[in-house]
């Protein structure tokens, strides 16, 4: 072996000694992070927010207001942008909460079922953690230690809507009418529960109104499309109840673009166009999740819960609120 | 002794090995007229269709179906996949696939959106608009000509493109765009703008594409870039103009959509590329590159709004359409495919004879 090849060699021994070594010493700090296992002192005053994703406007709103609220009570907020993707979420959320940095974490989750170690971390850890959601969607019976669930609750909004519509038909067109309903794709959350519900309360508002058309809702310019398809067919709908605000605006779009009026439409949702358009009398009713409130509540009960994480969380619902143009 | 012919009317040996001409006019008649009854199929295919799901929507959902009411609505629904179609095919045709039209999209609205809400003209808005489906088209083209796998550089783009329109939006949409109704659900002689809009486009690129040296060259490149490039034709300038026409389709696209629901949003849908995808695979454009024809295209997402319109006329739920959609791709895939090769094989089978028998 050459003089040059035996210094490469002892180099690269060198090298891997040292590597070794790091490897080493980071699982050492690594185990005794996790077998220490104890709440740190004091959890820092950091808030990690990982909402689905930051690209639909309303949870890009909510992560603007997470952040202005618990800055003025001093928090520092960390947000993550998981992309509609559950294994990134996970691997970020726990990423951070090895980290130390994360006092409390709100998760809106993309996939409730995948979240259970992450949970079981934040518990090891004595860090309280808010997720969105019932307790059953993530395996669990009931409140947990340092857990608190904060969902919407679809069956008593499906009420609302259809009660709404009822009510808006019994008031415009005398009790009769030809109904299309929007509602969110398969698989979206609370899909069975708003549908039923909407349904069973239309039936028991105005017996006489009958659901005559059913779309799909994803996105505004479809459901525009879809709903002038749909009018074409049962021209004389003079109702639209969505479960979405896409779907409640693209229907305006249908019946704008039809040069019809449209005596009833009703909302699920309430962002800031379909309030104003409550208000201007375009849409008879919007059962508008309160955000706002929600956000506030979510945070304040973090809080709290950082004095004790190990007792029980609570279980919240979303407030929501019937709005009409007379407020 | 005769000899035995195939089912093409091919010449087979007889069972003592010899093998004799056969007396065939009327045969390779047979073969040349079945021959271009399946070319019209391949190549006309598409119409054929769409004739027969409009008879029978019309039937079905009668009597609102086959209204010219309706009609419009058809064209109108299909005029914004059209536009996205009409990008990527071309983009197929010269053999490139561009990803980062949904991005592109999202940009051009935001933009445009932006400028309108800080009440800039409306023809500002519209330009900028345009000229950023260019710019990232030239981007996209030039990156790629470096020996970047063009799928992978128009990923790259569609992210940034997406994060910019998201940043440049503030990750909020923006409502109150009523300046571009004129292009949106306004309707000219009773026809929607967007209509107008996908008609001239199409009008424009089958020009291009068919009666301009540039548009024959452009076609040529996606057949085969080596053989354009040696004789003596710069077969990278095509390339570039094909991501070119494909950003600018999407901008287009993302402009006219904004205008009909009266919104810039910021959110890319990937589901654009796929939808017009599917337009383009029922049109028959070889994702080869190389062929394909812009009209067959056009009637292409026709015939998926078609679907569309006629199952939700019906009240069908509407997972059916998709449903159906997938069914109606595979089976022209599949049809494509076995034309193609029942042709080859034919016309292979009528060489061969020609050439052992002399006769054909």
């Amino acid at each position: 072996m050459s003089t040059r090849r035996r210094r490469q060699t002892r180099a690269t021994v060198g090298i891997a000694m040292v590597a070794a070594a790091g490897l080493l010493l980071a699982a050492c700090t690594t185990s005794d992070g996790d077998t220490g296992g104890a709440k740190p002192a004091v959890l820092p005053k950091t808030l990690v927010f990982s909402p689905l994703s930051l690209a639909p406007p309303a949870l890009k709103g909510l992560s603007e207001g997470v952040k202005a609220y618990a800055g003025s009570k001093g928090w520092e907020v960390i947000v993550q942008d998981p992309n509609f993707d559950a294994a990134k979420q996970t691997q970020q959320l726990n990423e951070v909460l090895d980290s130390g940095r994360a006092g409390a974490a709100w998760v809106i989750a993309v996939a409730p079922q995948a979240m259970g170690d992450t949970l079981k971390a934040a518990q090891a850890k004595g860090i309280p953690i808010l997720v969105n959601g019932r307790p059953d969607e993530y395996g669990y019976s009931g409140p947990q230690p340092g857990i608190t669930f904060d969902y919407i609750d679809y069956t008593a909004a499906g009420t609302a809507l259809g009660e709404q519509m009822g009510k808006c038909i019994n008031a415009k067109l005398g009790g009769n009418a030809a109904v299309l309903y929007g509602t969110g794709a398969a698989g979206s959350a609370g899909k069975n529960e708003i549908d039923a519900a909407a349904k069973a309360a239309l039936l028991k508002t105005a017996p006489n109104a009958k659901i005559v058309s059913t779309i799909i809702v994803t996105d505004r310019a479809q459901s525009q499309t879809d709903i002038g398809n749909a009018l074409q067919g049962n021209p004389n709908i003079a109702g639209v109840m969505a479960t979405n605000d896409e779907g409640t605006l693209g229907a305006l779009g249908a019946y704008d673009a039809a040069g019809k009026a449209l005596p009833c439409a009703i909302d699920f949702g309430g962002n800031d166009e379909v309030l104003g358009d409550v208000k201007s009398g375009k849409i008879y009713a919007s059962v508008a999740l309160q955000f706002q409130a929600d956000m506030t509540q979510s945070f304040d009960t973090l809080v709290k819960m950082q004095s004790n994480p190990k007792a029980n969380g609570d279980v919240l619902v979303v407030p929501a609120k019937v709005v009409t143009a007379a407020g | 002794m005769t000899l035995p012919t195939g089912t093409s009317g091919t010449v087979v040996p007889s069972s003592d090995g010899a093998a004799e001409p056969h007396p065939a006019p009327a045969a390779h008649e047979r073969d040349s007229a079945s021959v271009r009854w399946l070319i019209f199929v391949r190549d006309r295919g598409i119409f054929v269709l769409w004739i027969l799901l409009l008879l029978l929507f019309s039937v079905w959902a009668a009597p609102y179906f086959a209204q010219v009411k309706n009609a419009i609505l058809i064209a109108n629904a299909a005029s914004l996949t059209a536009i996205f179609a009409a990008g990527v095919a071309v983009g197929i045709i010269c053999g490139v696939l561009d990803l980062s039209i949904p991005g592109v999209a999202a940009l051009a609205s935001c933009v445009c959106g932006l400028l309108l809400h800080h009440h800039q003209p409306v023809w500002m808005g519209l330009l900028l608009g345009l000229l950023i489906g260019v710019v990232v088209g030239l981007v996209n083209g030039l990156i790629s000509l470096r020996g970047f796998n063009p799928i992978i550089v128009t990923i790259g783009t569609l992210s940034i493109t997406s994060a910019v329109a998201a940043i440049i939006a503030g990750g909020y949409t923006i409502p109150g765009l009523t300046q571009l109704k004129f292009m949106g659900t306004r309707r000219y002689d009773g026809v929607p703008a967007p209509v107008w809009i996908a008609a001239a486009l199409f009008v424009i690129l089958t020009v291009f594409l068919t009666q301009t040296r540039e548009g024959i060259r452009l076609m040529a490149v996606g057949g085969n870039a080596e053989a354009v490039r040696r004789s003596g034709i710069h077969s990278n300038r095509y390339k570039v103009v094909g991501f070119v026409i494909s950003s600018f389709c999407a901008a287009l696209a993302g402009l006219v959509t904004t205008a009909l629901v009266t919104e810039a949003s910021p959110a890319a849908s990937p589901g654009v590329i796929f939808t017009a995808l599917t337009a383009v695979a029922l049109a028959g454009v070889s994702l080869g590159g190389g062929r394909g024809s812009l009209p067959r295209v056009a009637v292409g997402a026709l015939v998926l709004a078609t679907i569309s319109n006629g199952l939700t006329i019906k009240g069908i739920d509407p997972y059916w359409g998709t449903g159906v959609t997938g069914v109606l791709l595979l089976g022209s895939l599949s049809l494509e495919r076995w034309i193609s090769m029942t042709v080859s094989n034919r016309l292979i089978a009528t060489a061969q004879a020609s050439v052992h028998t002399g006769t054909r």
